[in-house]
Formats: C-alpha cells, structure tokens, sequence
C-alpha cells in the first residue's frame, strides 16, 4: 500500500513541480490598456458653459454630491462649482486629487481657487476614459509591486487570511486541524484553512471545486511554491492576483485596480477603513460587495479592523475612529457615454508603428488622446440627426456620413464620427471612404495661381465659357457648370466663391493637371493617379481624413500640422513612454494661403454656401467650401476659422447617386454641430508682404473707403491692381496727393526692395 | 482668448541679462543654446522686449517648464509648453521656447519650425525676434547648412535696426 501509494505520489509530484516552477516563474500578468480623452484644461477667463462643463464631467464619470468629500465627485450651487479630481499620471508629470472651487459667469471662467481659497491660474481635470483594450481573459488589473503596497495592507491581509504566513511552508497543519474539527461537526467541507498561498495556487492553477483531491494537489502545490519561491513573491503575486469583484465583462483583480474600481484612489491613500473593507471581501467579493450589500460589507469590514487592533496593526484609539467611517465607496456611475469607436480606430493606427494589439492587451498602458467628449458627442449629434432631417426631406435612407473636427493651430483630432450609427464597428468612413472630392479640389487650383501674384490676383479675370477639350486618348471632355449657365469674363474671386467649373478649368489648364497634383504633395499627400485634366474639377479620390489634412494647413495659415489623435503613452509605472510630439512646417505659400482664407470667408457670405449663417443661427467669419460630385453622389463640406476645421461627407457606400450637393447635405450637418460650439471672432491676419486694399470689384481697380462699391480685400504687394476708380482719382486730384494710405504703403514696398 | 491678445508694449532696460551659473545638470548643448540664444539675444536688444500679456495659466506653465529644461527635463518641459500651446497657439514665448526645447533635444528641423512661427506671429523686432533667429542659426550650424545659418545671423541684425510699432 506504502509502495502504491509512493510509486503514484512521486510522479504526480513531479508533475505538479513542474507545474508551479514553469508557470509560477514564467507567471506575466496582462493589464489592460487604457485610453483617455483630452483633460479639460480650466483657466480664469476661459470660455465654457456651464452645460459643457457638465458633460465633461459626466464623461469623466463625475458624481454629483452634496458636498465633495471624494476623489472623482463634483457639486455645485449656482454658479459655483467644486470639482474634487482623481489622481493622474499625465505625459507631464504626477498630478495629485486636487479639490477646486469655480465659478462659471456667463459662459466664462471667473475664478479658480483652492479649498483655502488661494487664487490657481490653472486646473487640470483627470481625463475621460473612452475605452479600454482589456486582456482576452477580460482580467482588469493594475499591477504593484510589493514595495508600493501599504504596510497596513500587506500586514492586515496577514492578520486576516494566514496569520502563521511567515512561518508555515505553505500549509498550516493547525490551521487545517481546525477547520478539519468543523468540516467534521457539521458534515460539510466548507470550512477555510487555507494558507495565503493554499489560496493563490488554487486561483491559478487550479479550479475551485471542493474535493478531496483538489485540496491534496494544492497543498503540494502550495508545498512546492513555498519551497522555489520567496514570501514576499508569493504575497506580492497574490495582492495583485485576488478577485475583489466585478465590473460588467470584466473581472476586477488585484487591490490596487480594486482600490480605484470602489474608492476612485490609488492604492496608497486609503485609510485603514477603506483598507480593511478591501481585505474583507478576499472572503467573497461579491457576498461583500459594498455597493450591493452595503450591510454586510461594513460588518465584515469591522471585523477585519478589530483584526487589525488585535495584531496591534491600529491602536485601539485608530479603531474607534474607523469603526465610525462610512464605507466611502463610491457610487457608480455609468459616465457619459460616448461612441469613440471610430476614434479608437484612429488611434490603434497611429500606435500601430510602435505597439501591436497584444501589447495593447498586456501592458497597462495609459494612451493619452485628443478628444473631447464635449465635442464628439456634437458631432455624433449632428450625424445622426442630420441624417434623419435629411431622410425627412426626402434624401435616401442609405446615406452615410463621416465628420472629423480638429483643432487647427496644433493638429489635435477633437472628435471624429465614421459612421450613421456612430461607434458602430466596421467600415470606418472618416479613415477609410475613398471619395471623388469634387470642389473641395478648386481652393487647391486657385492657390496656384495665387502663387504667381504678378500674374494673379483676386480680381484677375477669368474666362467661364464653354470648353471642348480633346483628352490623350483621343476623347473629348466638355465639363459644363452645375447649374449648366456660362458667365463670360469673370473675376477670380467670383468664380471661386460661385465654385464656376469653366472658369476654374481654364484657370487650371494654364498650370495643367500634372503641376496641381504635384502641389498636394506640400499637404503630405503623395498620390499615384493619372494627371487627367478632370483632376482640376476635383477627380480625385480622398478620404475625409486626408481632406482634412490639407485645410488644416490653410487653417493654420500656412503651417502643416500632422492631425494626432494620440498626444503620449504612459507606462503602467507611470514613465512617459512615448510622447507624439507637436510638429508644424511652414509651407513656402503662406502669403497666397492668407488670401485664400480670405476668399474662401466670402463662400460662406455670397457664395455657394451662403445658407450657412441661417442654418448656424449667427453670422461668424468662416471660411468654407462645398463640394459636389458628378450625379450628385458625394457631399462635401469643409469650414473653418483658426480655431476649429470641420469636415463633412455625406453620400452612399454602393457610390450611387445619393441626389445631394455640398450645401444641401454635407453643409447642414457641420452647421448642426458648429451651432453647439463656441467659436471665437476670426480676425483674418495677413503676413507681411500681404496687404488689404478697398477696390471696386467690377471693374479691378483701387478705390477708396468711401466710394461706391468699395470693398477692402488682401492683395501681394507686388500684385496690388494697378487701375483706379474715377472716384479715387477725384478724391486724389482734391487732395493734390495719393492718399495717405497709400503713401505709406509705397514707402513698404520701397523699403522692402532695399 | 482675445482679452490677452492685448499687445503691452514694454521697453524693460533691466540690466538682468545674465541667468546665474549654470547648473550642473546641462548638456553642452543647453548650455550652448543658454549662451549663444538667450543671453546673446538678451544684450544684442540692450533689454527692447516687446512682452504681450500673458494669460496666467501660460505664465505658470512658462515657469513649471522652464524649471523642468534647468532641471535636464526637456520632454517634461515639452509637454507644459505644448499644454500652454493649446490655450495659446500664438504666443511667441511660447513657440520660442519650444523651438529652444527641440533644438536640445536635437530635433534641428522643428527648432527651425517653431522658431520661424514665433517669429511670424511675434512682433518682429527685439529681443524675442533675435532669439528667434539665433535659434534657426544655430540648428542650421548643425544641420551643416552654412548658407541658412548665416543668413539666419544676418536676420538677428535687423531685429535691432526697427524700433517696435505703437498698436
């Protein structure tokens, strides 16, 4: 019996042994990573509502309470607020909870101060989450190691659980003889009399199923754990191991995720209240889930806090004290949700150089993002809504839209919708829709001649009539205006602002397709399509994405801003990984860039999208474009002050005609989202070499202020018009003199030459 | 935003041009762009600054990364110049000192970036206008571009011979 029972015991030990040394050793934890919004920045004099700063503390999963006693709580009266915010490691340093009082009057920051009431110029909120990228075991855990662990914890844990833990060898006999006594009484195998490390091999090597030989293979396994590895490896394993409740899918692990996941803190800031509460539900995570069985959680928790007193871990004094906490869990809200998913997208691609998905699955990571739950929710607002008024008006049910917003002095994507259902999985438009951009292209072809001030300037005349233009392979091409009238002589500004086709074609033709592809090479795009003249009227095929690309440079003025969604990655230690820098390069074109900004404000004033003040409620100096393609498949809008750039496409998957045009669909979902955000005055600035002028359209000549029809415009300096009105030649022969503007100017110019 | 848009003209004749000794912790190259950008640009303007007034939350920013880079924590400072970049995108300080960060951190190209969009939205003359070109000087220096650091040098002299406009 000796030897049968020897000759099964001695392989199966074996087995076990390699067992715990192979996987003990070989033991990596997957942590999900987590990505973030932008933090909201508050300032004095900021611009937000009070309704914006509400959402954005409802996005960050903010409660709202009485008085603000926790990390992660807000509460208000008036029009002050307090905001008490959760610890964060941002790409800049550690920033601790920090307890802020505001105050909002009219849509502005007023003040900020401390509890104490010193005056801060600056508060940071800790970010929104908007995903995380969980292990495929759906553990949610943050990792310690055992040094960060407070001592109350790991001694109290002790206390509690295995008092002998650091004298036994993985089991204790007395221990077990005990809970033997009471399985026996009472006819049932439940009583504990696990050690700590009983415990942490039967959580990860074993199932949890009370049977005799399942007791026997932990103890060995327990035996065998002790025997390779030390007391503090196992202890600090199973703080990061145990199961301390759940959240939704997702099992929430280890103390220091579950000290977020209940109290919004790090691990290290808890009191022994709080501490103890935690160590109390090793026993049964969800028999003591504090938010659901509050009762029993706190009675549990004063149990393990005379636990503590009774190992001298507290005084009797501390006891007291913390037997009269609350439990201080925080109630938990389900934040605002917000469909990022085809943000997310954005930002697995632009982390794909450097991490792959497994890394994203195990590593911890905190990403860092740019966007801002306040303006994404508009955008997707806008696209579902707009969608419907759309169908209402009798357009297809099967349109489908993209819409991406960036801030455009540092390229930051503020919010991006790629689908009618936004954050539904799947084809990704904003990224992924390859479409004709039609108009969209003429700012493009205008910029060129723009280029050339000696030759172009916004009044030069161009010739809108019809054209038969005979194609390489033989065919003929005869592009036609939308609304198939010719104009004649027209000025450059007109014909741009009224999107005329013929005009543009023949402006287009005197740089040819080949050089006007070529320049959007300037705005990072490196496209392989044959230079066919069609190219001029915008046959080319472009993602929202990049669309937005080039307006970014011409929004910024000249600058190009690569668009980032992710601004850094931080490790799980808190180190800054990776930090997606701010880049900018300034392009050769800003003086041409600076008019056209200019010319492209008229569109939304007279021009093809001059429906844009009704629809947004306000008149605002917006630059803007509207695109159309051939049989109404795609609409396109694209508007932007220096602040925000905003680009629509509206059309079908299948690329059939969808009967819309740039300003009939594309332009009234921008306006639906713009309408929602603040905006400040534009003032259009003009580099030197630049200048602003009153002319008189018609007839291409300087005037003065005063003069019928004056209008003031930029023009190069060397490209100033030459003519003048009659009314101007009066005004200078009453004086004797050019007007004094105009002296002084060619003092410029002069000075400029030498 | 456009409260602090307000240009406040200040001639300062401080005679604070140097900066103390220099610590211990910096590289060469800081030292280098300590010396031959801010101090030089500083004496070349006999002090002809020309400070817009800045919203506090960058001023303090301006400080959080100014001890960050004196500390050797140039990404760190980085980053609070990127955030004060995002509540103002125009400030030249701003932009200089970021270009000044990148020329550390050997990023030559978007020294000269940063320090060019400084100089387009500053006011051109000065002390700001100098450390502006003396920066795309001396990232030009580096780059080995011998003809772009000259003419860089040239610009410094000009940012002296203009007196700042009344607005």
């Amino acid at each position: 019996m000796t030897g049968f029972g020897l000759g099964v015991l001695v392989p199966w030990t074996l087995i076990l042994n390699h067992t715990v040394q192979s996987e003990f050793a070989g033991l990596t934890w997957e942590r999900p990573s987590r990505v973030y919004a932008r933090p909201l920045t508050l300032y004095t004099g900021q611009e937000i509502s009070s309704k914006d700063l509400l959402i954005e503390l409802q996005a960050a999963s903010y409660r709202k309470t009485e008085s603000t006693v926790a990390p992660g709580s807000y509460s208000r009266s008036g029009n002050y607020w307090q905001i008490y915010s959760r610890d964060f490691e941002f790409a800049d340093g550690y920033q601790e909870s920090q307890n802020w009082q505001l105050e909002i009057v009219a849509g502005r920051v007023l003040n900020i101060t401390d509890l104490s009431g010193n005056p801060l110029a600056i508060a940071r909120l800790d970010p929104a989450q908007i995903a995380s990228i969980y292990p495929l075991d759906k553990q949610d855990r943050e990792l310690l190691p055992l040094e960060d662990i407070p001592e109350l914890l790991v001694s109290g844990l002790q206390a509690v659980e295995d008092r002998r833990f650091k004298s036994h060898y993985g089991v204790d006999p007395k221990a077990i003889a005990r809970a033997l006594w009471v399985d026996i009484r009472s006819g049932k195998i439940d009583q504990g009399g696990s050690t700590l490390t009983q415990q942490l091999v039967k959580n990860l090597f074993l199932d949890s199923s009370q049977t005799i030989l399942r007791k026997i293979n932990e103890a060995i396994m327990a035996l065998l754990l002790e025997a390779y590895f030390s007391k503090s490896e196992i202890l600090e394993a199973y703080i990061n191991q145990v199961y301390l409740g759940q959240h939704g899918a997702y099992a929430i692990h280890g103390f220091a995720r579950a000290s977020r996941f209940y109290f919004d803190r790090p691990l290290d800031s808890l009191n022994s209240a709080q501490i103890a509460l935690l160590i109390g539900m090793v026993k049964g995570a969800s028999w003591y889930n504090p938010r659901r069985n509050p009762e029993r959680a706190l009675a549990r928790r004063n149990l393990v806090l005379k636990a503590f007193a009774d190992t001298g871990l507290i005084t009797a004094q501390d006891l007291q004290l913390a037997l009269k906490q609350p439990l201080g869990v925080n109630k938990q809200v389900s934040g605002l949700r917000i469909a990022a998913g085809g943000f997310i997208d954005l930002v697995k691609r632009q982390l794909q150089e450097r991490y792959d998905e497994a890394d994203l699955r195990r590593e911890g990571l905190s990403i860092l993002t740019t966007l801002e739950p306040v303006t994404q929710l508009v955008a997707e607002k806008a696209v579902t809504a707009g969608l419907e008024d759309l169908t209402a008006r009798g357009l297809p049910k099967q349109l489908q839209a993209a819409f991406i917003i960036t801030d455009v002095q540092n390229g930051e994507i503020r919010a991006l919708v790629g689908d009618r259902i936004p954050g539904r999985a799947g084809f990704n438009r904003a990224l992924d829709a390859r479409r004709q951009i039609g108009s969209i292209m003429k700012p493009l072809v205008y910029l060129l001649a723009l280029e050339h001030p000696q030759q172009f300037n916004l009044l030069s005349q161009l010739d809108d009539s019809p054209i038969n233009l005979r194609l390489a392979n033989g065919d003929y091409w005869q592009p036609r205006n939308y609304t198939n009238e010719t104009h004649g002589s027209v000025n450059l500004l007109d014909a741009l602002v009224h999107s005329w086709n013929l005009a543009t074609v023949n402006l287009g033709m005197t740089f040819g397709p080949t050089h006007i592809l070529q320049s959007l090479q300037r705005y990072g795009l490196e496209l392989d399509i044959t230079p066919v003249p069609a190219v001029i009227l915008g046959a080319v095929e472009l993602t929202p994405l990049e669309v937005a690309g080039i307006y970014q440079a011409l929004a910024a003025g000249g600058y190009q801003v690569p668009l980032r969604a992710v601004t850094a990655v931080i490790a799980e230690n808190g180190a800054l990984e990776e930090a997606f820098r701010l880049t900018l390069k300034p392009l050769q074109n800003r003086e041409a860039i600076s008019i056209m900004n200019f010319a492209l404000t008229q569109v939304t004033k007279t021009g093809t999208a001059r429906a844009l003040p009704a629809l947004l409620g306000r008149q605002a100096n917006i630059a803007g474009k509207t695109g159309t393609t051939n049989d109404r498949k795609d609409s396109w809008f694209v508007g932007y002050t220096d602040q925000r750039l905003g680009v629509v496409w509206v059309g079908r998957d299948d690329n059939q005609p969808a009967r819309v045009t740039g300003s009939s669909a594309a332009l009234r979902l921008w306006a639906r989202a713009f309408r929602e955000i603040p905006l400040a005055d534009w003032q259009l600035e003009y580099p030197r070499g630049v200048e602003t002028t009153w002319v008189d359209r018609e007839s291409a000549s300087l005037t003065a202020a005063n003069c019928p029809g004056a209008e003031e415009m930029p023009f190069m300096q060397v490209g100033i018009p030459a003519a003048k009105t009659e009314c101007l030649r009066q005004q200078e022969n009453q004086s004797g003199k050019p007007s004094q503007r105009w002296k002084w100017f060619k003092r410029e110019q002069q000075e400029n030459r030498n | 935003m456009r409260f602090i848009v307000i240009l406040l003209l200040a001639l300062v004749l401080s005679a604070c041009a140097g900066s103390g000794p220099t610590k211990p912790t910096q590289s060469p190259l800081s030292q280098e762009v300590e010396t031959e950008v801010r101090e030089a640009a500083s004496r070349e303007s006999e002090g002809i600054q020309v400070q817009p007034l800045q919203n506090p939350a960058v001023r303090q920013l301006l400080a959080s990364a100014a001890s960050s880079e004196s500390s050797g924590q140039l990404e760190q400072a980085a980053q609070m110049l990127e955030r004060g970049l995002r509540i103002e995108p125009r400030d030249p300080e701003l932009l200089q000192r970021l270009a000044e960060v990148r020329l550390q951190q050997e990023d030559w190209q978007q020294a000269i970036n940063f320090a060019t969009r400084s100089y387009d939205v500053g006011a051109q003359v000065g002390e700001m206008c100098a450390r502006n070109w003396r920066t795309i000087a001396l990232a030009n220096d580096y780059i080995g571009d011998t003809p772009a650091a000259d003419a860089a040098r040239g610009q410094v002299e000009h940012c002296m011979r203009k007196r700042p406009q009344k607005y």
